[in-house]
C-alpha cells in the first residue's frame, strides 16, 4: 500500500511540478498580467545586432552567413500569403545554382522550411505569442496592415525593420516602402461577371452598392472584422485625396441613385422610393438612419464638403454588402456561368488559379476600372510588409530571405508572376508585365481580358480613366480608426 | 495558585490536539483515493480557475493598439479600466446601439440557437434511441453505428453540406448548390441561413448525445411499470406520457445541459451558415472573433458571459441530480425491457424513414466530401480530376492556388500528426486524470471536498469551447505557451476530463467496496488493486473515458482556434482551406479524419469492447 501511495504521490506530483516548472521557466519573459511588454532587452539587442550588420553586408557575405546558420536546420515564417511556401524554396534553389561553388558548398545545401497563413487576424497574435513565448520558433514574417503593425508590434518591439543594402540602392523609395520595409503593393479590385449584364451596369463605384434604378446590390467580400486591410479601405476613403474621387462617382450617379444618397446623408423621411421590394418605402425605413452627419462630427472631417459622400458610399456598401469568408470563395462564385451580373472586391491575382469547364470561366470576368467611362475609385491597393521576429531563432536567414524576396526576381517571382502584386523594388518589378496575360497563345486576341493588367502605374494614378485605386496609409487610418471603427460597428 | 500555574503552563492539550490532527491528517492522507483528491483538486483548481481569473481580469483593461480601447492610439502599454463594462450600460444612445449590436443582439441569438439545437439534438436523437431500444426497428446495429458519425465529424462540416445543398445565387447570392443548380429549387433565406440551419446542423451533431443519454435509460428501464399500467388498461400514449417519458426525464435533462452549454460555444456553425445575402445572425462566439482586434476587452466580457451560463448550467445540472432521488425506478439492473411491435409494415416503414434520414445526415456527407475532392473547380460538377491528391508540381497553380495535392502537402501531414499527438496525450492525461477524480469521489461519496473537485473537474465541460479557448489563449499568451502542443494538450486535458470522471464514477459507484477490501485484507498495493482488480472490471467504462477524448480532440476546432497556428492542427488545416474556398482540400482532410476516429474507433473496439454506441443498439 506503501508503494502504491508513493507511486501515485509521485507521478501526481512529477505532473504538477511539470506544469509549474513550464510556468516558471517561461515567467522570465512574461509579467503574468498579460499586458504588453518588451522582450528580452539580450534577445532583442542580438536580433538587432545581426540585421544592423546584415544592412551593411553584401549579397555574397549575407548569404554566407545565412547558410551557416540554417545548413541542414528548419526555418519557419508566418504570412498574410499562402504564396510564402514558394519563396524560402527558391531561395534554396537559388544558392545551390549561383553560390554553391563560391560558398565552398561540397554537396546541396538544404534546409526544411514551413510557413502557416492565420485566418481572422490571428497573425498578430501568433507572432505576440511566438515572441514572448519562452520557445521562439517563428524567424520572419509577411504581414500586412500597415497600422496595427505600427501600433502592435514595432512599438512594442516584437518586429525589427531590415533594410538591403542592394534594395537600398535599386531606386526604391525608402521613405515610402522602407519604414516598414514593403515587399510589395497589391490590389484589391471591384469585378463583375459580364454574363447578361447590360452595357454601363457597372461603370460607377456606387454600382457596388445599388443597381441604376437604386435596388440594393450585394458585392461580396471579405468582413473588414476578419481582413482589417479592409477596414483601413474604408478609413482610407475619409480622407480628401478619395473623398473627391467618391463625389466624382456622385456626379456621375443615376438621378435615382444621387436621390438615394442624398436621403441618406440627409436621414430623409419623407421621400419614397419603390425600389426596395414590393412597396414605396423610404431610405430610412430600408436602411435605417445613416447617422453620417454625427459621423462626420466625431472623425473631424468637418472642413471636407465631399466627405459625406464617402460615408454615403461606406454606407450603402456595409448595409448591403455580401460576407464571404475569403477572397477564394468570392473568385470562386464569381466565375460560376450561372453568377451572371454579380460583382467582388478581391485580390486581383485570385483570377489566376480558375480551370474552365462547362460550369466555369473566366473569360466573361471584367475588371470595372478597366471599363470606359467608369467612374470611382477602382478598389484598394495594401502592402505586404517584411520583418524579423525580434526573437528570430535564425536572424541571419531571415535577412538573407528578406534581401532575396525584394532583390531577385526569382525571390518575387511567387507574387509577380501573376496579375495584381507588385514588387517596391523597381528593378524586380521591371521584370514582370502583365499587360498581356490575357491574350491567346499567338498573342492576337484576347481571351481572357480581366487578365491583362494594366500595371501599378495605371492602378495608383488618382485621374479619371484611370485605377485611381485607394492607397492604405497606415499613420492616416490609426488616426481615424477609433472613431471610423466605432461607426462601421454601428453599421453592421 | 499552584493549579492554576499547572493550567497555564502546561502545553499538553494544544500539542495533543495538534498531534491528533496531524494523525488524523496522516490517516487520511495515507489513503490513495484521499491524496489523489487533494492532489487532482488543487492542480484542476489552478488549471480551471487561473485561466478563468486572467481572461476576467482582461475585461478590466484599455488594450494598447486595439482601435476602439486606446482611443486616439496613445497608450504607451495596457492600462486598467472598467470602460468596457461601463459600455454594456451606457446612456449614450450611439454606444447604446454599438453595444446592442455586438452584445446584446447575439446574447439573444446565441441563447435562441442553443434552446433550439437542443430540441433538435432531443428529437432527433431521443426518437431513434427510442425506436432502436424499445421497438422492433430493423437493422438496429446498421442505424445504431451510423447514427454517431454526425459526431465524429468536425462540427461545421455539416454546415458545408447544408451549405452545397442549399445555396443558391437567388437567395443567398453565393453559388448553386445541388437544389438550385439540379432541381433548379431555391430554398428560402431562414432555411439557407441564420437560426433554422444553425441550429439543424447542431442539433444533427449532438444528437447522438441523446441518443447515447437517453437510449442508455430506454435499453436498461425496468418494464414492470410500463406493464403494470398496460394491465390496468392505461392508454398507450397515457402510459408514454405518464410513466415512461418520466422516467427518460433526467437524461433528456443531461442531454439539454449538456448541448445547450456546447451549441453555445460553437464558432464554425454561425460563422459558415450564420450570414446570408439577406439574413444576418451573430452570435457570441462569432462576434468574439469581430471583436478582438478593436475591442479584447469586450470580447473578453463575452467569453465571461458564456462562462457565467456555462457556471449557472451546472448550478442547474446539480439541482437537477440532487432531485433525482425521485427517478429511482431507473435501476439499471432490470432485463425486462419490453418491445413495442409496430407492426410489420410499421416497423419497414420507421426503418426507411430513418435509413433514409441517417443517409443524408451521415452517409451523404462522406459522399459529398469524397466527390468534392474530385471537382476540377470548388462546387464545380462538370469537369473531373485526381490534382486534389496527387498533384506534386512545386510552385504551378493548376488550378490550386499552388498547393500540392493531399498526398504530397508536407503542410497537412505535419498538422494531421500534431492532431494524433495532441489528441493522444490529451486523452490520455483526460483519461487518466478523470479516472482517478471518478474513483476518488466515488470513495469518498459523502465528502464536500470530493464533491468539489467532482464539480470542478466538470466545470470545463460546461463552459463553451470558445470560452474555455479564450481564457486559456490569455492564459497561455501570460505563461509563454501560446502556439504550443503543450498548450494543446493542457486545455484538451482540462476540457475532456469530464469525459472521463463521469464515466469513471458511473462505473465505480456500481462497484462493491467488499472487492477492494479484500485485496486491502491480502495487503495488495494500491496500484495492484486499481490494475489487476478495478480496471478490469470496469475497463469498457474507464476506456470509453479515453476514447471519447480522443475522438473529440481529433474534430476540435473552436477550443484551439485561438491557440495556435494552422499548421498545428488538422482541424484548423480543414478550417483554413474552408475559408479560402478549397474545398476539396477540406473535405479531404474530413474523410481522413473520420476514417481515422472509425479506425480507433473499430480498434479499441475489437480489443476491450469499448465503443461510442457500445450498449444502446450497436451490441
Amino acid at each position: 500500500m506503501k508503494h502504491g501511495n508513493k507511486l501515485v504521490l509521485l507521478s501526481v506530483v512529477a505532473f504538477a511540478g511539470g506544469v509549474l516548472a513550464g510556468c516558471n521557466d517561461t515567467s522570465k519573459n512574461s509579467k503574468g498580467d498579460g499586458s504588453d511588454e518588451k522582450v528580452d532587452s539580450v534577445e532583442v539587442s542580438a536580433v538587432q545586432k545581426v540585421i544592423n550588420e546584415a544592412q551593411e553586408m553584401d549579397e555574397a557575405d549575407l548569404y554566407k552567413k545565412a547558410v551557416d546558420e540554417i545548413n541542414g536546420k528548419s526555418f519557419t515564417v508566418v504570412a498574410n500569403s499562402s504564396r510564402m511556401k514558394d519563396a524560402f524554396p527558391a531561395w534554396v534553389d537559388y544558392i545551390n545554382k549561383n553560390y554553391k561553388t563560391k560558398l565552398g558548398l561540397t554537396s546541396d545545401f538544404q534546409a526544411g522550411f514551413s510557413t502557416t497563413q492565420p485566418k481572422n487576424n490571428q497573425i498578430f497574435n501568433t507572432i505576440k505569442g511566438d515572441v514572448t513565448g519562452a520557445n521562439h520558433s517563428i524567424s520572419m514574417t509577411l504581414i500586412q496592415d500597415g497600422s496595427q503593425i505600427s501600433t502592435k508590434m514595432i512599438k512594442t518591439g516584437y518586429l525589427l525593420n531590415y533594410i538591403p543594402k542592394e534594395w537600398k540602392a535599386s531606386g526604391a523609395s525608402e521613405a515610402a516602402d522602407g519604414h516598414p520595409l514593403a515587399l510589395q503593393s497589391l490590389s484589391k479590385v471591384f469585378a463583375y461577371n459580364s454574363i447578361g449584364t447590360a452595357e454601363g451596369a457597372f461603370n460607377n463605384v456606387f454600382d457596388f452598392t445599388m443597381k441604376d434604378d437604386g435596388t440594393p446590390f450585394s458585392t461580396q467580400f471579405m468582413s473588414p472584422a476578419s481582413e482589417p486591410v479592409g477596414a483601413n479601405m474604408l478609413y482610407m476613403l475619409t480622407n480628401p485625396t478619395y473623398t473627391k474621387v467618391v463625389k466624382e462617382a456622385y456626379d456621375n450617379a443615376t438621378d435615382t441613385q444621387k436621390k438615394i444618397i442624398d436621403a441618406i446623408i440627409e436621414e430623409d423621411n419623407k421621400t419614397t422610393f419603390n425600389c426596395f421590394g414590393d412597396k414605396p418605402k423610404t431610405v430610412v425605413a430600408a436602411y435605417g438612419a445613416s447617422g453620417i452627419k454625427a459621423q462626420i462630427e466625431n472623425a473631424g472631417l468637418n472642413a471636407d464638403p465631399n466627405a459625406k459622400y464617402a460615408l454615403a458610399w461606406e454606407f450603402l456598401f456595409l448595409k448591403n454588402y455580401q460576407v464571404v469568408t475569403d477572397d477564394g470563395p468570392i473568385c470562386t462564385n464569381l466565375t460560376q456561368k450561372s453568377a451572371a451580373g454579380a460583382g467582388g472586391l478581391l485580390v486581383y491575382s485570385k483570377f489566376r488559379s480558375i480551370t474552365e469547364s462547362d460550369t466555369v470561366t473566366l473569360k466573361d470576368m471584367r475588371v470595372a476600372a478597366y471599363d470606359n467611362g467608369y467612374s470611382g475609385f477602382g478598389g484598394y491597393m495594401y502592402k505586404h510588409y517584411l520583418q524579423v521576429l525580434s526573437t528570430s531563432p535564425y536572424p541571419w536567414t531571415s535577412c538573407a530571405i528578406i534581401q532575396f524576396m525584394t532583390c531577385h526576381a526569382e525571390g518575387f517571382k511567387p507574387w509577380g508572376k501573376d496579375m495584381g502584386g507588385y514588387s517596391a523594388n523597381p528593378q524586380v518589378q521591371a521584370k514582370f508585365d502583365h499587360s498581356r496575360d490575357g491574350y491567346n497563345e499567338d498573342g492576337t486576341t484576347i481571351d481572357y481580358p480581366i487578365k491583362n493588367d494594366k500595371g501599378y502605374d495605371w492602378w495608383t494614378k488618382n485621374e479619371a480613366g484611370k485605377g485611381r485605386l485607394v492607397l492604405e496609409d497606415g499613420a492616416y487610418c490609426s488616426s481615424v480608426a477609433t472613431a471610423m471603427s466605432d461607426w462601421i460597428s454601428y453599421l453592421r | 495558585m499552584g493549579n492554576a500555574s499547572n493550567l497555564t503552563v502546561t502545553p499538553t492539550p494544544k500539542t495533543s490536539s495538534f498531534k491528533k490532527k496531524w494523525r488524523s491528517f496522516v490517516t487520511y492522507i495515507s489513503k490513495p483515493q484521499n491524496a489523489i483528491l487533494i492532489i487532482l483538486g488543487i492542480i484542476l483548481t489552478a488549471l480551471v480557475f487561473i485561466p478563468m481569473v486572467d481572461v476576467f481580469l482582461d475585461t478590466f483593461k484599455l488594450h494598447k493598439g486595439a482601435a476602439r480601447e486606446d482611443r486616439g492610439m496613445t497608450l504607451e502599454s495596457d492600462q486598467w479600466s472598467t470602460y468596457s463594462w461601463s459600455l454594456l450600460f451606457t446612456q449614450n444612445k450611439f454606444q447604446a446601439a454599438i453595444v446592442r449590436k455586438n452584445f446584446w443582439v447575439p446574447l439573444g441569438n446565441t441563447l435562441a440557437l442553443a434552446a433550439l439545437s437542443c430540441v433538435f439534438a432531443i428529437l432527433f436523437g431521443g426518437i431513434v434511441a427510442y425506436l432502436v431500444t424499445r421497438t422492433n426497428l430493423k437493422f438496429k446495429k446498421y442505424i445504431s453505428s451510423v447514427f454517431i458519425f454526425p459526431y465524429i465529424m468536425p462540427q461545421w462540416t455539416l454546415a458545408m453540406v447544408w451549405k452545397n445543398l442549399f445555396d443558391s445565387i437567388e437567395v443567398t447570392g453565393t453559388k448553386q448548390g445541388i437544389f438550385a443548380a439540379f432541381f433548379h429549387i431555391n430554398m428560402p433565406a431562414w432555411w439557407c441561413g441564420g437560426l433554422f440551419p444553425c441550429a439543424m446542423v447542431l442539433g444533427m451533431h449532438y444528437a447522438p448525445f441523446a441518443y447515447i443519454l437517453i437510449g442508455g435509460v430506454f435499453r436498461n428501464m425496468d418494464a414492470n411499470l410500463e406493464e403494470a399500467a398496460t394491465i390496468l388498461n392505461t392508454p398507450k400514449w397515457k402510459i408514454f406520457f405518464r410513466v415512461t417519458l418520466p422516467m427518460v426525464m433526467p437524461a433528456v435533462v443531461s442531454t439539454i445541459l449538456l448541448v445547450f452549454s456546447s451549441a453555445m460555444g460553437s464558432y464554425p456553425v454561425p460563422h459558415y451558415i450564420g450570414s446570408t445575402k439577406s439574413t444576418d445572425f451573430p452570435v457570441l462566439a462569432t462576434k468574439y472573433m469581430e471583436l478582438q482586434s478593436d475591442s479584447p476587452a469586450m470580447a473578453s466580457i463575452i467569453s465571461v458571459v458564456m462562462m457565467v451560463i456555462g457556471v449557472t448550467i451546472l448550478l442547474i445540472n446539480m439541482k437537477m441530480t440532487s432531485g433525482r432521488k425521485q427517478y429511482t425506478t431507473v435501476t439499471g439492473k432490470s432485463g425486462q425491457a419490453s418491445k413495442v411491435n409496430l407492426g410489420k409494415v410499421g416497423a419497414w416503414v420507421c426503418t426507411i424513414i430513418l435509413l433514409i434520414t441517417t443517409f443524408f445526415t451521415s452517409i451523404f456527407p462522406m459522399i459529398s466530401f469524397a466527390l468534392e475532392t474530385f471537382y476540377e473547380n470548388p462546387g464545380d460538377y462538370s469537369a473531373w480530376t485526381l490534382k486534389w491528391w496527387n498533384n506534386n508540381a512545386v510552385g504551378e497553380e493548376n488550378g490550386m492556388y499552388g498547393q500540392l495535392g493531399i498526398w504530397h502537402n508536407t503542410a497537412f501531414w505535419r498538422a494531421f500528426g500534431g492532431s494524433l499527438f495532441t489528441a493522444t496525450f490529451a486523452a490520455l492525461l483526460a483519461g487518466t486524470v478523470g479516472t482517478l477524480v471518478g474513483y476518488c469521489a466515488a470513495k469518498n461519496r459523502k465528502s464536500k471536498f470530493a464533491n468539489y473537485v467532482s464539480g470542478v473537474a466538470f466545470l470545463p465541460y460546461l463552459l463553451p469551447s470558445l470560452s474555455v479557448g479564450a481564457a486559456y489563449f490569455v492564459f497561455g499568451n501570460n505563461i509563454g505557451w501560446f502556439n504550443t502542443y503543450r498548450l494543446l494538450i493542457l486545455v484538451g486535458m482540462i476540457k475532456y476530463i469530464p469525459f472521463a470522471s463521469r464515466a469513471s464514477f458511473n462505473s465505480m459507484i456500481q462497484l462493491s467496496g467488499e472487492i477492494e477490501e479484500a485485496a486491502i485484507i491480502q495487503n495488495i498495493p494500491w496500484y495492484k488493486r486499481m490494475l489487476r482488480i478495478i480496471i478490469p472490471i470496469q475497463k469498457s467504462s474507464i476506456l470509453s473515458g479515453y476514447l471519447l477524448p480522443f475522438i473529440t480532440g481529433m474534430r476540435e476546432l473552436t477550443l484551439f482556434m485561438m491557440l495556435a497556428s494552422s499548421d498545428k492542427l488538422a482541424t484548423l488545416q480543414l478550417d483554413y482551406f474552408d475559408e479560402m474556398g478549397l474545398y476539396a482540400f477540406s473535405s479531404a482532410i474530413n474523410l481522413i479524419l473520420v476514417v481515422t476516429i472509425l479506425l480507433v474507433n473499430g480498434l479499441v473496439n475489437r480489443l476491450t469492447g469499448a465503443s461510442l454506441d457500445k450498449g444502446i443498439g450497436g451490441k
